[in-house]
């Protein structure tokens, strides 16, 4: 139960809502899902004086726009896996959400927006954007500005997000139909949050081979990405060399009640390997 | 501690909770003479206070009641009809329950799942319930009932049709 | 009471009805009982029967593991708004006595304080100092934090090897050791022949600290009448008489002035046995404050319920041909802060199941208990028998490795023969009856061995695994001196229209066993099961006993109704027999009706009820009223006088289950998954199948989750960390593969009616067979696996650089 007192407001527009993060800053939440938000309050680990409900709001629209797919904040994952939108534009994005663990009720409750803001170095979302080099849009009194995916992620529990911002859209540059793409993921049991995510998307080019775009989550305090370029049928062993590449990048390893200290780089190269050979289309050996 | 005044439709009817604002929907709930609405953990975890809001399946724990004001909530106590029945029935007869504390919330997914789902496969209906837990049974007799409801379904829709 | 709610359409009628008149129910995969309202919501646990206008407690815990308390300041709490008053231990001991210890108070190092709330010490991070009663729990919990506690600290003690060490620190400031407890088992001449032997392995198994995470966490609830003085404690309560006269201690009642009310349960595990200081807190309060007082447990102080943290170093001799001649073990356990819960005898208990079904002629068993300053241990299931059978299923299958023989031939050729019942072992125990290569033989029949190991043979990413593991389950714990003394009562009442009604001692921890007394009674008197009430839980009405722990209910208490309803038959006997001309011994209770043995004769059995109730004075003036008994069945094959060497025995039976798995361990991340698994049962005579196959269903799932999965840690500061569940994680449907189950039957010659108990053994066999499934993936490093449960990490440690 939770034990402190909040205000509760659902601002009817942006205004509004702008209003109040920029009246009550680092002392509001925003309501996304509320599968971390709601729980840390119950758990007394985060009290904020005042909850902003954006529901409503129109923050749950999926759309196409010129060459990106836009996502409102407050897109479900259920929305990300029914949507042929996503499936067509950012197919990553519906691969990831497919392996939320909590069962259909984490499924439709969570948001990819909510998660994002969350910054949980073992979660699904943040490393997936930073694979799709998505924008997040963030608007506040004093405008809107959109800060890379790649640049959001901060530190653990920390982002880009200014306390009197609202993520309003996620932005994400439309996938290439040349392009294939895996997510992996690596976790203990079923309910256990992810260890170490792999996010690989891999598009060939006529005359400049293949282009892989890697990001690792969970193993690092924040994503880590990397990009190579090799051949349009690259061998086990090329791989296993790309792959090896993500390990050094794991410069703040991430551990917990899960993994110690080494864990998860000693793993990450595994998982890669394994997104990488099957957004190549090869069999799981 | 700050009361409000929240209307539901709880189960097709309309009631209004006083409720202190700062609980969440399963607390509220409860409150509401629907108990058997469980509480587990509270971090949306172990399903036990799984409920149909809207038409989609939730854990309650993880919605503040004042967040759901006029939300249409349908409860194991409101939980009926042909899928429903079905179900229940499955669950006595192959024992899958034991204590019962996950069975409300495992009644709720399983009506809901096999509403949109004909033949569910083993994999599949585990997949249903991957965000519940149970601690008696270990599950199996979870899985064969609802897949004994899944068949004894397909039945009276081919009686149905084939009639 | 539980409220009944609209029943799905025809469900349970339906079910009971299709069930036919004639014929005996034992045996028979009844329904639940009242299934209905399992599957509508209409069960009502204890924290749906809080009363409206109770007041709620919420606890202020320690943050430290160890500590005095120098000062507490509650004003600020006091004055928070709905806060109706903050105790501290000083009142607690101003308003009420200690809580009765498990074991007498002699048998402890120095003075055991057992207060509800902590003195000047506190022991552990969670150690309860102070209570917080409000109008709403939310304001109890915001008030907790303006409790103000100021420490001096003490040094901790947080392992238990270094804790026996004489220049440690103390756990406890008032003992001059940190050794509670400790066993020596001797068998024959193990030094003879350790030094004779062909063959030694060693090894060990260390077990991390675990707990047992039923869905429904504790909950208590006390109101106090003040006209009549008389305590009622409502809750989550395996154990009512026990709890009553724990209440009436602590609180200077009389007995006949308390009564508990055990609610249905969402499961325990042995969580809600007696002696949580919230039960007494709740009791104390209610009185002090003349107000209904309740506890609602949260998640995270569940958590706190510690167990299971203690390693066996083991070795094992044998000569070349491969039978088995010694095992010595020396066991240490870390049973955290000693309190009045008795979970802490689990670690006496682990020892006492050594050699298990194994014959092995000389035994030496040395166990230390060592108190830190970690919680105090709640029961699990298992209750200690699950780390002595990993002990022994370890190095069984070690000592295969050593000798190059198939694990499965290694056990065979040393597995007690089914003639040798019953069979003492060195802890004095008689085991019953088994037959373990039997079981052994219809399991290889159900798992497909060879095909894992043709799997296994395959160069893959994946390390396939094959292991097997006995396991043998001591049942009907009956320890001497404990209140009571392992004895459990049940009433039996026939009313006037026929209908039967059952009280009894035990209670259910939602396993169903009060079915499964429906059944037996209801063959007894030869009606259907939908004739016969049962009541448990409540000491107003359930006559007295110990309640339900060990797999006792069924067993005991329906063992109890068994003969308090013969006892009722025979009575009703007197009249038909005179009736029909037929000798009392001759009818036949079948179908509702009671028949001369010829069948020719008949009379209702309502009709007959009907008659001796209303014909007192005439027609049935030879019946010896009332048709109503209590009986109490006490165990035999349980020994509480010492023998020749000076062994008890608690337990009267034994029932046991054998175990195959096949893993797939991930040499790149450390992971296993379960792939096959397949075990058999024997539980003796078996009520209700598909209870009994429920149960242990259940009892596999969570020993495969306590094998890689759980595990509750500790930082260095004694703080859990662990504290919900996306930290301590518990096994799911995806998680494990379909079970293959089977059945053995050995009936106890020790029980009435040949049973033997159920709801435990499949927990400590699946921790074995993954175990030694895990091993078997390892291969050679696989010898050295000792730590449950198998975190990725530690297995790809293990696997080292060879991949």
């Amino acid at each position: 139960m939770i034990s402190h007192d909040f205000q509760y407001e659902a601002p009817e527009s942006f205004d509004i809502a702008l209003d109040l993060l920029s009246s009550f800053g680092s002392e509001a939440a925003v309501l996304g899902g509320g599968t971390w938000l709601v729980p840390n309050m119950t758990y007394g680990r985060h009290r904020p004086k005042v909850v902003i409900d954006p529901k409503n709001l129109p923050l749950r629209a999926i759309t196409r726009s010129g060459d990106e797919l836009v996502l409102g904040s407050r897109t479900s994952y259920a929305q990300v896996i029914d949507s042929s939108s996503v499936a067509d534009g950012a197919p990553l994005l519906a691969k990831m959400a497919q392996q939320v663990t909590g069962g259909p009720q984490i499924v439709g409750q969570g948001t990819v927006g909510g998660s994002a803001c969350y910054g949980n170095p073992s979660s699904d979302v943040p490393a997936c954007l930073v694979a799709l080099g998505a924008r997040m849009i963030l608007r506040s009194k004093d405008g809107t500005r959109d800060v890379p995916a790649s640049g959001f992620f901060l530190a653990p529990f920390v982002t880009a997000k200014r306390d009197d911002e609202l993520l309003s859209e996620i932005r994400f540059p439309i996938t290439s139909e040349r392009a294939s793409c895996a997510y992996e993921k690596l976790k203990f049991s079923t309910g256990s949050w992810p260890i170490v995510t792999a996010n690989c998307i891999a598009t060939t080019s006529v005359g400049s081979g293949l282009h892989l775009k890697i990001a690792v989550g969970g193993a690092n305090e924040t994503p880590v990405a990397y990009e190579v370029v090799t051949d349009t049928d690259p061998s086990e062993a090329e791989l296993s060399n790309i792959a090896q590449r993500s390990a050094p990048l794991i410069e703040r390893e991430w551990a917990d009640e899960f993994a110690g200290s080494g864990y998860r780089r000693s793993v990450a190269p595994a998982i890669v390997r394994r997104a990488l050979r099957e957004a190549l289309g090869r069999d799981r050996v | 501690m700050r009361k409000q005044k929240l209307s539901f439709k709880l189960n097709g009817e309309d009631r209004i909770c006083e409720a202190d604002s700062r609980w969440l929907l399963v607390e509220a709930i409860r409150q509401l003479d629907a108990a058997g609405t469980r509480v587990g953990c509270l971090t949306g975890d172990c399903g036990a206070c799984t409920i149909m809001m809207d038409g989609a399946p939730v854990k309650s724990c993880l919605v503040l009641a004042v967040s759901a004001d006029g939300a249409s909530l349908t409860t194991i106590e409101g939980t009926s009809g042909q899928a429903a029945d079905a179900v229940k029935t499955a669950f006595v007869a192959r024992n899958g329950f034991q204590c019962g504390y996950c069975t409300s919330g495992m009644v709720i997914l399983a009506t809901e799942f096999l509403s949109r789902k004909r033949d569910p496969s083993e994999a599949e209906i585990r997949e249903a319930i991957a965000g519940n837990l149970c601690r008696c049974t270990g599950y199996d007799d979870i899985v064969a009932a609802i897949g004994d409801a899944a068949r004894a379904l397909q039945e009276q829709h081919a009686e149905k049709s084939g009639a | 009471m539980a409220v009944r709610r609209d029943e799905p359409k025809g469900t349970e009628a339906q079910n009971s009805a299709s069930m036919p008149l004639a014929g005996a129910w034992l045996g028979r995969s009844v329904p639940r009982i009242g299934g209905g309202r399992y599957v509508s919501g209409g069960v009502e646990y204890a924290a749906d029967l809080v009363p409206r206008d109770a007041l709620f407690l919420r606890v202020v815990r320690s943050s430290l593991a160890h500590a005095k308390i120098r000062s507490i300041d509650v004003e600020a709490a006091s004055r928070f708004p709905g806060v109706v008053a903050v105790i501290t231990g000083e009142q607690v001991r101003q308003i009420s006595r200690p809580m009765p210890t498990r074991v007498p108070r002699e048998r402890f190092p120095g003075y055991l304080d057992t207060y509800c709330l902590a003195g000047d010490e506190v022991l552990y991070v969670g150690h309860p100092i102070a209570a917080v009663i409000a109008v709403t729990a939310n304001d109890a919990e915001a008030a907790i934090e303006l409790v103000k506690v100021e420490y001096d600290e003490l040094p901790a003690v947080l392992d238990a090897e270094s804790g026996l060490n004489a220049s440690s620190p103390k756990a406890r400031s008032a003992w001059n050791t940190n050794l509670v407890a400790g066993d020596k088992i001797r068998q024959g001449d193990v030094e003879a022949a350790f030094a004779a032997a062909d063959h030694v392995v060693r090894g060990s198994v260390s077990f991390a600290p675990a707990t047992s995470a039923p869905m429904e966490p504790r909950c208590y609830f006390a109101e106090w009448d003040r006209r009549r003085s008389k305590l009622t404690l409502t809750g989550t309560m395996q154990q009512p008489h026990p709890t009553r006269w724990m209440i009436a201690e602590v609180m200077s009642l009389p007995e006949a002035q308390v009564r508990v009310v055990a609610t249905d349960m969402g499961g325990t595990f042995g969580l809600k046995m007696v002696g949580h200081p919230e039960e007494a807190l709740v009791a104390i309060l209610s009185r002090h404050l003349n107000r209904t007082v309740a506890f609602v447990e949260s998640r995270e102080e569940c958590f706190l319920a510690n167990a299971r943290e203690q390693t066996h170093h083991f070795e094992l001799a044998a000569n070349a041909d491969g039978k088995l001649m010694a095992f010595r073990d020396r066991m240490v356990a870390d049973i955290g802060t000693v309190s009045a819960v008795g979970g802490w005898l689990m670690a006496m208990v682990s020892p006492t199941v050594i050699p298990t079904v194994y014959d092995v002629p000389n035994c030496a068993v040395d166990s230390f208990l060592v108190t830190t300053n970690k919680p105090p241990w709640q029961g699990v299931r298992g209750y200690g028998k699950e780390t002595g059978n990993l002990a022994v299923e370890r190095a069984v299958d070690l000592m295969a490795v050593e000798l190059g023989i198939d694990p499965v031939e290694l056990r065979r050729k040393n597995l007690l023969a089914k003639s040798s019942f019953p069979h003492r072992l060195p802890s004095g125990h008689n085991l019953d009856s088994g037959d373990y290569e039997g079981a052994l033989d219809q399991l290889l029949e159900m798992f497909p061995r060879a095909r894992w190991e043709a799997v296994a043979g395959n160069e893959t990413r994946g390390r396939v695994g094959v292991g097997f593991a006995f396991e043998l389950t001591p049942e009907g714990a009956s320890f001497p001196g404990s209140m009571p003394s392992g004895f459990e009562t049940s009433t039996v009442i026939v009313d006037p229209t026929g209908t039967v009604r059952v009280a009894t001692s035990v209670t259910s921890p939602g396993s169903g066993n009060e079915t499964g007394i429906v059944q037996l009674v209801a063959d007894v008197f030869g009606v259907h099961t939908a004739e016969v009430a049962i009541a448990q839980g409540d000491t107003d009405i359930t006559p007295i006993g110990g309640g339900n722990t060990s797999s006792r209910s069924l067993m005991f208490g329906g063992a109890a109704a068994v003969l308090a309803a013969r006892d009722v038959r025979e009575r009703i006997s007197t009249y038909v027999s005179e009736l029909l001309g037929v000798g009392a011994d001759q009818l036949q209770y079948v179908a509702g009706e009671i028949r001369s043995g010829d069948g020719k004769k008949t009379i209702p059995f309502k009709q007959a009820v009907h008659t001796i109730y209303t014909q007192a004075y005439s027609a049935a003036a030879s019946v010896e009223l009332p048709l109503q008994t209590s009986k109490t069945y006490r165990a035999s094959n349980v020994r509480h006088v010492p023998d020749e060497h000076g062994r008890i025995s608690s337990y009267p039976s034994f029932p046991y289950s054998v175990h195959a798995a096949a893993v797939e361990v991930d040499a790149e991340t450390g992971q296993v998954r379960v792939l096959d698994y397949a075990a058999i049962h024997d539980c003796g005579i078996v009520v209700n199948p598909g209870l009994v196959e429920g149960q242990f269903k259940g009892a596999i799932v969570m020993g495969i989750g306590a094998a890689l999965w759980e595990e509750l840690q500790f930082g260095q500061d004694g703080t859990l960390t662990t504290n919900r569940l996306k930290t301590y994680v518990l096994p799911r449907s995806k998680d494990i593969p379909p079970l293959k189950i089977g059945h053995r039957c050995t009936p106890s010659p020790f029980h009435p009616l040949g049973m033997k108990g159920a709801g435990e053994s499949g927990f400590g066999g699946a921790i074995a067979a993954i175990t030694n499934a895990v091993a078997n993936a390892l291969g050679e490093s696989g010898r050295s696996l000792s730590r449950i449960p198998h975190r990725p990490e530690r297995i790809l440690a293990l696997l080292g650089g060879a991949r």
